[in-house]
């Protein structure tokens, strides 16, 4: 029943694609506007199709049905509800499955913001893409990645329960679809950048179309990522929170190229430049998304995370390929028309530095992609075995990532076109203060080594600027001045500075001890006195756990523990975390009591500061986002965004400056003072 | 204005001197450097617990990752250089094990092809600049400024 | 927002006098290198094989064995260098790995075919596991040949081994000529040996 449930949906999807293509590609090529209309209705079937195999599948989580092959391999009636909802994408086939769910529901969405203008080729060749890649990802579930083959279960069959690293922690529940909401969310700006490089409209409307697409997908990716780090600190057992695990970069990569986009996009929209460019940040994001897919799941590197099997690597491969290979050739055939009018002034002016800012990412993302593939890259021309590890791409990132909050911070301060010293020096007095401030602070803490502290006072300096414009703004503007894409931003940066300096502090000062303690001893790790209370077991339904009753600090009681599913043999620690905005102390069991039969303990402790702030870091990105994406000032969008050629001044009169054209950003962050007219096109 | 730019003046000096003097302060009271667990730790970190995927010795519990950790904690008991640990572990784990990939032949490009490329971008960017800067603007033929009317019109 | 999207806007792109040219070619050369490192890495993805089916090689094969010493669990003493002028094979195994309980009828094989002759022994090592264990197993399967309870992995280290079962085949002269990871056959052992005897007897042949 499930099954043919299940089976149906998948067929009407791929039917729903695949019509849906053929139908479009026949109006467009045929240019018949009118039959463009028709693409909406092939979407919701698919959309259709989507939510039924869903439903199909999670009905049959929830009822245990083991005549499907899924639910007997990752199903378990001992799996709690929580976890047996999530099991949909904790392997291969059920993931697929629960992007496909996405990606339909991202179709529909934009079928329905553009239900009035479903006849412009641009939407419809948007939405042909997007239906191309929605036929893909249906195939895939179709044949190489089925979810709803049989399987013919013995009476009294239990299946042996996701992966138990996977049904550990909740976060399992919310980490997976906000990866995917933001993997699967940047398809919608690729689609339509591959339809304006089809229509050759690729003027300033595509962005516009697009650019809160982008934000909401990155936003998704960034929450999806923080939210990973926080999964693998609460169940990895180590204590820390990223390893540079090929899985993880490639949750990071598209992050990367889709961050200097929403950078870089500000030069195309103020001054019609770096087309090219932004176009193949899309191209480059989307297809990142699909390479970070192969690398998870064709298991050609190894990972903790990754899902291993079949042949689902050669079409991802062959995917991927293939999209290389399409929007490469769109753009060298419209490179003509992608030519940018006008020309950079200056270095130091803002649209400068976000073209340093996009040349740090882009080296970033090279960095991580590299590392990732080197390993392969020599065993094929060498026929050695080499890794690359986290030593690595921490060497290789630091330098880039310190760049990128010394740009962060001086950045914001530049106007459009061309900086004066002037200038500079006043907008960056007292967010360079703030840097100093933190420096001394910081070192009168105790803090010591060159990197921390030039991390730390870079990331004072950053705050400094984003809370400088941010009040400037909110001063002019009341509430205002906190949302539109400029203020919401410097929200976003502030997060981003939170994250970066947990990040250094959490590094440079950790404190690791492994200690084996018998009932009643005691130590003291990092200024935190640990005494081992004695051990006890638990039995759950899904899991056994041994417990060590662990007080910190004379206080609180913890339990780190060691979990055996009976599935897997597989014995899983469970940390616990006594967690502050200070310092966390991070508890974990190395060698569960009772264990050899001795009543000794083995205990590891790591004493980590300002680990919190990675976590409200996110947040408070997240949060940025959001406020980046509600609308600001209330702009005509008919409105002139580009700035005049610089060669008009020398052709002709000069052409007045628009005035929405030489300000501190388009939000409505624009301080009065700041518009010194000297600076502008002069 | 110019007392207002003379005050600015003295209060950029003054947050030099006091950036030099925290940062002075900063690294050289580094009194923790470089002990024992340090090397211990950035060993282990730098060391691929060989059964698991991808994960160094210090972030595993299994019995190899375990094994290599009481091994490297031992040989530096014995005073045993970082590279000669490296080395013996790479000897009979093979060169996978270290997460550093070396310096030399092939294994460097890891290490130069970033910053070649970085350098090699920059070199662009610098020519665009320069051609930008030198009149640059001036080739802004009609076309261009029709092409830019297009788009903002296009923007709309 | 309803009439954003002209599509009439863009007017044709003569090239300009000067301007156009070389800055097509760069665009296609760049587009071109793209093109390139994306097929590369594409050819390279599809050849790569998967992470967990990628063949082992041991650094050893080729060099002296390392060290293996110690007690066995029937009290004696076992070294290493006193077996040469006879092929040995080294098991690492533990009673708690299925693929290690899988494989030892096959090493019974092998050490009862070879006992007569004596040009081949076996020795195994126990690989994180309680020596009472390994005693009682050994009782149960069979099997009467040295086995180390290497209790501090000291050997496993030195051989490099991260998960059991790993073999080594050791030639007469002490050299490591072979590393199996998961489970060996008879068949399997005695096919590498003579692999080797052969190697040998052609360079030996072609030598003199």
């Amino acid at each position: 029943m499930n099954a043919a449930l299940g089976t149906a949906g998948i067929v009407l999807g791929v039917a729903a694609s695949l019509g849906g293509v053929v139908s479009l590609a026949i109006a467009l090529l045929g240019r018949k506007p009118h039959l463009l209309a028709v693409g909406r209705s092939y979407v919701l079937l698919a959309l259709g199709g989507a939510v039924l195999a869903v439903i199909a599948m999670e009905r049959a989580l929830i009822t245990r049905d083991y005549t499907l092959k899924y639910v007997a391999e990752h199903g378990s009636s001992r799996t709690p509800p929580l976890y047996n909802v999530a099991t949909l994408w904790s392997a291969l086939e059920g993931s697929i499955l629960l992007w496909v769910l996405i990606l339909t529901v991202y179709m529909a969405l934009v079928v329905h913001k553009f239900r009035h203008r479903l006849t412009d080729p641009l939407v419809g060749w948007a939405t042909l893409t997007m239906l191309t890649v929605s036929s893909f990802f249906f195939l895939l579930l179709m044949f190489p990645a089925n979810p709803f083959g049989s399987f013919h279960p013995t009476p009294g069959f239990d299946g042996p329960g996701p992966n138990p690293l996977l049904q550990n922690h909740p976060l399992m529940a919310v980490h997976p679809p906000m990866l995917y909401l933001g993997y699967v969310g940047f398809t919608v700006p690729f689609a339509f950048a591959v339809a304006a490089l089809v229509t050759g409209r690729v003027g300033e409307g595509w962005l516009l179309e697009t650019r809160r697409w982008t934000l909401f997908a990155w936003g998704f990716l960034t929450i999806g990522i923080v939210l990973g780090a926080w999964w693998s600190y609460e169940v990895l057992n180590w204590g820390g929170y990223w390893n540079w695990d090929p899985v993880e970069n490639a949750s990071l990569l598209p992050w990367l190229t889709g961050t200097a986009f929403l950078h870089s996009v500000m030069v195309q929209e103020r001054r019609g430049m770096l087309r090219v460019w932004n176009l193949s940040l899309l191209c480059a994001t989307f297809s990142l998304t699909i390479l970070g897919t192969f690398l998870t799941r064709s298991g050609v590197v190894a990972s903790v995370h990754a899902f291993t099997e079949g042949s689902i690597g050669a079409w991802l491969l062959t995917f991927f390929g293939l999209t290389v290979a399409v929007t490469l050739g769109l753009i060298g055939w419209r490179a003509d028309r992608l030519r940018a009018p006008g020309s950079i002034d200056s270095p130091v002016s803002r649209e400068g530095a976000f073209l340093a800012n996009n040349l740090l990412f882009a080296a970033f993302a090279f960095v991580v992609l590299l590392g990732t593939v080197f390993p392969l890259i020599v065993e094929a021309l060498k026929d050695e075995q080499l890794s690359v590890g986290s030593p690595y791409f921490n060497r290789m990132t630091m330098p880039i990532g310190l760049t990128l909050l010394f740009l962060m911070a001086v950045a914001p301060a530049l106007p459009w076109r061309k900086a004066s010293g002037e200038l500079l020096s006043q907008r960056l007095f007292w967010p360079a203060w703030v840097g100093t401030g933190t420096v001394v602070v910081a070192v009168a803490l105790g803090a010591r080594g060159f990197a921390p502290l030039l991390a730390f006072g870079l990331g004072g300096f950053a705050a400094g600027a984003a809370l400088r414009q941010v009040v400037l703004a909110t001063r002019r503007q009341g509430w205002r001045g906190l949302v539109g894409r400029t203020n919401g931003g410097m929200i976003v940066h502030l997060g981003v500075v939170m994250i970066a300096v947990a990040l250094a502090a959490s590094s440079s000062y950790a404190t690791e001890r492994e200690l084996t303690m018998k009932e009643g001893d005691r130590a003291s790790v990092g200024g935190h006195e640990i005494e081992y209370l004695g051990g006890h077991t638990v039995e759950l339904s899904n899991k056994t756990s041994v417990r060590a009753r662990v007080r910190v600090d004379g206080d609180r009681v913890f339990e780190p523990a060691i979990n055996r599913f009976p599935a897997g043999e597989q014995s899983i620690g469970t940390p616990a975390v006594d967690t502050s905005p200070i310092e966390d102390v991070y508890l974990s069991l190395v060698k569960a009591p009772g264990d050899d039969d001795a009543q000794t303990v083995g205990l590891r402790v790591v004493v980590q500061p300002l680990i919190m702030w990675l976590w409200i870091g996110g947040l408070v990105m997240a949060l940025g986002t959001l406020l980046a994406a509600y609308p600001g000032r209330r702009r005509n969008p008919i409105d002139p965004v580009s700035a005049p050629v610089d060669g008009a001044r020398r052709h002709g009169p000069p052409a007045p400056a628009p005035a929405g054209a030489d300000g501190n950003g388009d939000g409505g962050g624009r301080d009065e003072p700041e518009r010194e007219p000297a600076e502008v096109g002069a | 204005m110019t007392a207002a730019r003379r005050i600015r003046i003295v209060g950029w000096l003054a947050m030099a001197a006091v950036l030099a003097l925290g940062l002075f302060v900063g690294i050289t009271n580094d009194r923790q450097a470089h002990n024992e667990g340090d090397r211990f730790r950035s060993l282990t970190k730098s060391i691929a617990c060989p059964v698991c995927d991808g994960q160094s010795v210090a972030n595993s519990d299994s019995d190899a990752a375990k094994g290599i950790r009481a091994r490297i904690a031992e040989r530096i008991d014995e005073g045993a250089s970082d590279a000669q640990i490296r080395d013996e572990l790479a000897g009979s784990y093979g060169q996978q094990i270290l997460l550093t990939p070396g310096r030399s032949g092939i294994d460097s490009l890891v290490w130069t092809l970033p910053v070649a490329a970085l350098v090699v971008a920059l070199a662009g960017l610098a020519v665009a600049f320069r051609r930008w800067g030198a009149g640059g603007g001036a080739r802004a033929s009609d076309d261009d400024r029709a092409l830019v009317e297009a788009a903002r019109g296009d923007g709309s | 927002m309803t009439e954003t999207l002209d599509p009439t806007n863009v007017p044709d792109d003569e090239p300009d006098d000067d301007g156009p040219e070389p800055r097509r070619h760069v665009g296609l050369i760049i587009v071109a290198i793209v093109a390139v490192v994306a097929v590369a890495l594409v050819a390279v993805l599809a050849t790569s094989q998967p992470a967990n089916e990628r063949r082992t090689r041991s650094p050893l094969v080729g060099r002296t064995v390392p060290a293996l010493s110690g007690r066995t669990l029937d009290g004696g003493h076992f070294d290493i260098d006193d077996q040469r002028g006879r092929w040995v094979v080294v098991n690492f195994f533990a009673t708690w790995c299925i693929p290690c309980v899988q494989e030892h009828p096959e090493l019974v094989a092998f050490d009862e075919e070879h006992k007569v002759p004596g040009d081949a022994a076996v020795v195994s090592v126990v690989f994180s596991d309680d020596p009472a264990k390994a005693r009682t197993f050994f009782a149960r399967q069979g099997g009467d040949w040295p086995v180390l309870t290497d209790d501090k992995g000291s050997a496993a280290l030195d051989f490099g081994v991260p998960k059991v079962p790993e073999t080594y085949l050791v030639t007469p002269s002490g050299h490591v000529a072979a590393k199996f990871t998961g489970g060996v056959t008879q068949a399997g052992l005695d096919q590498a040996i003579a692999e080797v005897d052969r190697a040998l007897n052609a360079d030996a042949g072609g030598g003199g």
